[in-house]
């Protein structure tokens, strides 16, 4: 009996719930990307100050991004008086997920990118008030966006927020990313002591990366990604109050 | 109607809240759950509205007159057709930035039952005018009478309150009582948990006691006024018969049992007192 009718329902409503929160964060954002504009935090293609593409803004992209899923996402959750009346609404844990799923991976993701590209256009403007012209960022932006190829590695970030925010019910974010750097950090000493152990003569030279490790990794972020999901829905399934 | 069998639940295995219980609740009903702190009330009610699983044993739900296919529902399974039938008001209350006629709005849309006329009428019942104050900015006990309302205009036909009295002022305490006659109907099934059992003891048709992870009785009020008589004792002769006593204002208050017929109201604060002391009696009696 799945609705979409009852998710978006539910949509309007949680996002009603969180919409000083959402508006705040909006607000935040763009006086956060003006200033760095300003600043010259954030580039643009042909017109760097810092470096030559847009990394720094994906960088602010992914954080702000991940920082307001793991705030946002099963915010109704988090609270046990909140959470039974959360967990008894009429819907099922397919709709719940999927209203979930829709305002981090959907509209948190577009807040973000709108608030930074308002808040880059306006700390634009503000340096180029002495000069006689000025021209719109968007098309620079967009196209940028456009070819931006590491979505998946944002999305995976994406997903631990996702699953910390239903694990985890007091300071979420911080013990999901607790952990989720313990993890790395213990991954990366692993690799380390591996190399250095099996292959020392490789110590200080150049890594590079072969194509097929490339492909082993994409295919690793797909599946992590995959469970992440997974394991939000079962987890969501056995909520109790 | 609830049927719960063979339950345990505990949260350590060393402590078990719940062991082995059984108990059946029918529609048309509205149950007292009494029982001393940390016995297991909200656990129980928990577990009937789905809120917690059973670790073993079940609780299934039916409804009369159901249309539903599948008549037995398990809480547990959260489907929606069992959900949309719920109604759960936890002792404390939900925080929300909504205002009241908000909350009408975009959560009454999942209640296919709910009816904004009983809204205003509970409402009003408990004096509340303006449904456009802020749930945020409303006192504990304002905050409960509106999720009082909210909860029973939308006539889910299982309802589990836990101590709604409590933040309640005397005259709510009055309103809360007539307006949870008013929204009783056959196919109902009310489940009230409280240590203020004064408050309610006009309204619930059956008490079930909880003491030492077991349901210790589930009894009718009728069934208890027709072996216990309630009232005060003036020949105090009469104290090898006694089941409970306390000094009172008017003299002796007392439980004896009822061999005579003799009618009397039921006080379900003395009924509880007198349980503890005379279990294997009060088992026997209300078997």
């Amino acid at each position: 009996m799945f609705s979409l009718q009852r998710s978006f329902l539910l949509l309007r409503r949680d996002l009603l719930v969180s919409i000083k929160t959402l508006l705040s964060s909006f607000c935040a954002l763009v006086i956060m990307a003006a200033i760095l504009m300003i600043l010259g935090c954030i580039s643009i293609p042909g017109q760097s100050m810092i470096t030559d593409d847009f990394n720094s803004f994906y960088m602010y992209f992914t954080v702000a991004t991940v920082v307001l899923v793991g705030v946002l996402a099963f915010r109704s959750y988090d609270k046990p008086y909140n959470r039974s009346l959360s967990i008894l609404l009429p819907l099922s844990n397919e709709e719940k997920f999927l209203t979930n799923f829709i305002l981090s991976f959907l509209i948190i993701p577009i807040l973000v990118f709108v608030a930074l590209f308002i808040g880059m256009e306006i700390g634009h403007l503000v340096n180029y008030l002495r000069f006689e012209e000025y021209h719109f960022l968007y098309k620079e932006s967009f196209y940028s966006f456009s070819k931006y190829d590491s979505y998946l590695q944002v999305y995976l970030l994406l997903s631990f927020s996702f699953l910390g925010a239903i694990i985890f019910k007091k300071n979420k974010l911080i013990k999901t990313w607790a952990i989720v750097f313990g993890a790395f950090f213990l991954l990366l000493l692993g690799s380390v002591f591996y190399i250095y152990f099996n292959f020392p003569n490789i110590i200080g030279e150049e890594l590079i990366i072969p194509d097929k490790l490339q492909i082993i990794v994409d295919i690793l972020c797909h599946i992590i990604f995959f469970l992440c999901l997974v394991g939000t829905y079962l987890k969501l399934r056995k909520e109790r109050s | 109607m609830i049927e719960v069998r063979d339950l345990t639940f505990f949260y350590k295995k060393r402590k078990l809240i719940l062991d082995n219980i059984t108990c059946s609740l029918q529609s048309g009903r509205i149950y007292g759950l009494l029982g001393k702190n940390g016995v297991g009330k909200t656990t129980l009610l928990h577990l009937m509205a789905g809120l917690k699983f059973p670790k073993l044993g079940n609780v299934q739900v039916s409804f009369s007159n159901s249309e539903e296919v599948d008549n037995l529902l398990i809480p547990q399974r959260r489907k929606v057709n069992f959900l949309r039938d719920v109604f759960f008001l936890n002792e404390q209350m939900p925080d929300s930035d909504f205002t009241i006629e908000q909350l009408e709005k975009h959560t009454s849309v999942f209640y296919p039952h709910f009816s904004t006329s009983d809204f205003d009428t509970y409402l009003q019942e408990f004096e509340i005018v303006d449904k456009k104050q802020k749930l945020s900015k409303l006192s504990f006990g304002t905050k409960k009478k509106v999720y009082i309302a909210f909860g029973l205009a939308c006539n889910t036909r299982l309802i589990f309150l836990d101590e709604p009295t409590n933040g309640l002022d005397i005259p709510s305490k009055s309103s809360f009582r007539k307006i949870l006659i008013k929204a009783m109907t056959d196919d109902k099934t009310i489940v009230v948990s409280t240590h203020q059992a004064r408050d309610l003891q006009n309204v619930l048709d059956n008490i079930i006691i909880l003491d030492n992870n077991q349901v210790l009785l589930n009894v009718s009020a009728e069934k208890i006024t027709e072996k216990l008589w309630f009232g005060i004792e003036e020949n105090a002769n009469y104290t090898d018969k006694i089941l409970y006593q306390e000094d009172n204002v008017a003299g002796l208050a007392v439980v004896r049992q009822n061999k005579g017929g003799e009618e009397s109201n039921l006080d379900v604060e003395m009924f509880f007192n007198a349980s503890f002391l005379n279990k294997n009696l009060f088992k026997e009696l209300f078997s």
